[in-house]
């Protein structure tokens, strides 16, 4: 068994060699291809560490009205704590959301210089954080005609906003990474192809010898699992390099925490490269097979 | 060893290359299958090998019947059959003893098998001393003894061979003849198509003729009989 493993190796090695300009074409094309998706991958990794951070901030505010009693807001705070994907709740006196107010206005708070602590235009409320922002319709229709509440205010759209987003660039990053596949594996079948064309006498005398197909399909698999396999690692190492190049100017001119490290490429991306790489090749070199081995 | 079963082979475009033939060929029979271009012959061969099936009838080779081979058992019927054609289908890059391994590596003998075996079928079609040299060193009669040996290394019960002297001058031609003979009387049974007229009116052995996909001829010690057109 070794043995024949290490022949089949050898003879992929071979060719390779011996076919040294297809081979090297193929390994850019997959590259390249790796590199393209790369790119993607990581603008969409960001994109989708941004939505999921924005995701886990999304809050509601349940008003009440001013005239509740103990017994009415034990009630709301039950119902609140019995909705699924509600993370918190966190009671906010209208003193305190009078201060919260002043403080975000910053240097314009001479606006609320007819307001003052007694005077208080601001409600009593509920602020509710979220474990999703789905959870923001089943709060709404949990505390719908129950008494207490003065309104829930829904950044319904916003909310929608982000969902929307998330799910394009999610649906998107699927279409492009298959799209992308297609053409690499268009590709290292047709690089597979020349080679199995200038060695098609060699696979004719094997199947009248009684070689069975896969005796014949192994080298040349190995052969297009090993560009695959250079391709992808060279991709991640072209990614690696010019990612790191930019990272330092990303991360001081987006005040920005969450980006995909460089360390995470390697991490990650490499080991997920790799077998992308080596099963786009092998699945390219059995297309390619396919019709020489018809006999 | 080899039977016919009113074997008819309609082809996608309605040519019919073989018309409802039954043959039956003993083991260790030497048959000649001869006829014109077109006859029918390579049909024959292919089917006889499983490349192609019949659209009717049954072949049946060593008590077994093709039909029930699968796609995936044929290699392992292949091995059964060795094979010579006229232009002895060499791999370039390999030598002359690698050639010959090369066959036996296809279906997983051993280093040591193959290091025993090799030299042996090599100094049986005389090349012992050429065993280093590739094929575009060798002269025509010498790659067939190299396809020859190819074809008997793995110790075949049939051995099919398609105008093994097409490309040779008559010479060469009655050595490799003499040595396709040798290996009939080893015991496998051959057969070969050919249009060298000479040598089959000169062997005297069963000559099968086909014509537009019939057997028009079947006899124990036959001739060519057709006009030397080909």
């Amino acid at each position: 068994m070794m043995q024949k493993i290490r022949m089949f190796v050898f003879d992929a090695l071979k060719s390779l060699k011996r076919n040294k300009t297809i081979t090297v074409a193929s390994v850019i094309t997959v590259a390249a291809t790796l590199f393209i998706f790369g790119v993607f991958l990581l603008v969409a990794q960001t994109i989708n560490m941004g939505v999921e951070s924005v995701e886990s901030k999304v809050e509601i505010k349940v008003y009440l009205i001013d005239q509740i009693t103990t017994a009415e807001r034990n009630n709301i705070e039950t119902i609140l704590g019995s909705v699924e994907g509600v993370r918190e709740v966190v009671y906010e006196s209208k003193e305190e959301a009078f201060e919260q107010f002043k403080e975000r206005l910053g240097e314009d708070n001479a606006i609320l210089a007819g307001f003052s602590e007694d005077r208080n235009p601001l409600p009593n409320s509920y602020v509710v954080s979220l474990l999703e922002p789905e959870a923001a319709m089943r709060v709404e229709n949990a505390l719908d005609n129950v008494r207490g509440v003065e309104d829930v205010g829904n950044e319904r759209e916003t909310v929608e906003r982000i969902i929307g987003l998330a799910k394009i660039i999610r649906t998107m990053g699927v279409v492009i990474f298959v799209i992308l596949v297609l053409v690499s594996l268009f590709l290292i079948s047709n690089t597979i192809k020349l080679t199995v064309y200038a060695r098609r006498r060699e696979i004719g005398i094997m199947k009248f010898v009684g070689a069975t197909d896969w005796f014949i399909r192994w080298p040349f698999l190995i052969e297009g699992m090993i560009m695959g396999l250079i391709g992808g690692v060279i991709s991640v190492a072209v990614v690696y390099f010019s990612y790191q190049l930019i990272y330092a100017d990303i991360t001081q001119s987006l005040f920005y925490a969450e980006l995909v490290t460089p360390d995470q490429i390697l991490s990650s991306f490499s080991w997920q490269f790799g077998i992308t790489g080596i099963v786009i090749g092998a699945l390219g070199s059995f297309i390619a097979l396919k019709r020489f081995l018809d006999v | 060893m080899i039977e016919f079963k009113n074997v008819t082979k309609k082809y996608d475009n309605q040519v019919v290359a073989l018309n409802d033939i039954s043959i039956k060929i003993e083991p260790g029979e030497f048959v000649f299958l001869v006829g014109p271009s077109g006859a029918g012959k390579s049909t024959f061969i292919k089917m006889l090998l499983k490349e192609v099936d019949p659209t009717m009838g049954e072949i049946i080779v060593g008590n077994k019947s093709l039909r029930g081979i699968t796609r995936k058992d044929v290699p392992y019927y292949r091995r059964k059959i060795g094979m010579v054609f006229q232009d002895y289908r060499l791999i370039p890059n390999l030598n002359v003893y690698e050639n010959v391994a090369f066959a036996m590596r296809v279906i997983d003998a051993t280093p040591k098998e193959i290091r025993r075996r090799v030299p042996m079928v090599l100094a049986l079609v005389g090349l012992s001393d050429r065993s280093k040299s590739f094929p575009n060193e060798l002269s025509g009669g010498e790659q067939q003894r190299v396809s020859l040996a190819r074809a008997i290394t793995n110790n075949p019960t049939i051995l099919i061979a398609d105008e093994p002297t097409g490309n040779l001058d008559p010479e060469t031609a009655k050595d490799i003849m003499r040595l396709i003979m040798d290996i009939n009387k080893a015991g496998t049974t051959v057969l070969m198509a050919t249009h060298a007229k000479d040598i089959v009116d000169s062997s005297k052995r069963r000559v099968i003729a086909l014509e537009k996909g019939r057997i028009v001829r079947d006899e124990k010690k036959g001739r060519y009989e057709f006009d030397a057109e080909n």
